[in-house]
């Protein structure tokens, strides 16, 4: 699941959260999402456009919303409940509400991850507990 | 009578010089002693003022002692939070509940586990 909270430091960051709102209203956030990252140093809005038309975006719907600031409050709404979290950095992950800091590695989330499925009584997948060295 | 008023004279003559010279030598030798004294006192007070110069660089040394403890402590201190520094945020030891409303997600809603990321695209 994402969050949006693009860092006051990030020029473009802000823009990009909300049109990622706007792909998603049109069903394509993961694939925007992966149009973004690809793209991390080009995050003007004509760039934004231009990777809504890639993904065969209803781009006038696309750009009205960033025109409008439709998303807007999603996004604040998003920044908010991060700040209220205590989470002042990206990337931040929860995983089933227990905090991860920073950028992980595999270990991290693996640990997680297991120990969420044992407290609900479910089995670790084959394979998953190795990666971890568990 | 003469000669007594003589003698008189003379004694009156010679008696100032014997009494001024004894007066000299009395004052030549209070001038010694407080001399003496003084100098007794200067070295008294330099044996002292020693001590307590000795004692002052001590308390210096302390001092500086004592600063250059300090540097070590907020040096390591400085050290400490920085590297406590991702860890502050969030308490990883509690569970947070996450508003899942309307965020884009993956896999089913059922799903065991739900990983949310806080993230943005720059």
């Amino acid at each position: 699941m994402w969050k949006n909270l693009p860092l006051s430091m990030h020029q473009y960051a802000a823009g990009a959260a909300i049109a990622s709102m706007a792909a998603h209203d049109q069903g394509k956030f993961w694939e925007y999402h992966d149009k973004l990252f690809a793209n991390q140093g080009k995050l003007k809005k004509e760039d934004l456009v231009q990777y809504a038309r890639d993904l065969k975006l209803d781009v006038k719907r696309f750009q009205d919303a960033i025109d409008t600031g439709k998303f807007k409050p999603a996004v604040d709404a998003d920044a908010s409940e991060a700040d209220k979290l205590g989470v002042t950095g990206t990337p931040a992950f929860f995983v089933n509400g227990h905090f991860l800091s920073g950028a992980q590695p595999f270990d991290g989330f693996a640990k997680a991850i297991n120990a969420e499925l044992t407290k609900q009584g479910l089995p670790i997948p084959a394979g998953a507990a190795t990666a971890g060295g568990l | 009578m003469a000669n007594r008023n003589r003698d008189a004279r003379d004694d009156r003559g010679s008696a100032p010089p014997d009494g001024g010279e004894s007066s000299m030598a009395g004052v030549i030798r209070v001038a010694t002693l407080i001399g003496v004294g003084v100098l007794v006192a200067m070295n008294a007070k330099m044996i002292t003022d020693t001590g307590s110069f000795k004692q002052s660089v001590s308390q210096l040394n302390e001092r500086i002692d004592g600063v250059n403890n300090r540097i070590v402590a907020l040096g390591t201190e400085m050290r400490n939070s920085r590297a406590a520094a991702p860890q502050r945020g969030p308490d990883p030891a509690k569970v947070y509940p996450i508003k899942l409303d309307g965020a884009p997600a993956e896999g089913p809603a059922s799903a065991p586990i739900v990983i949310a990321e806080f993230s943005d695209f720059q």
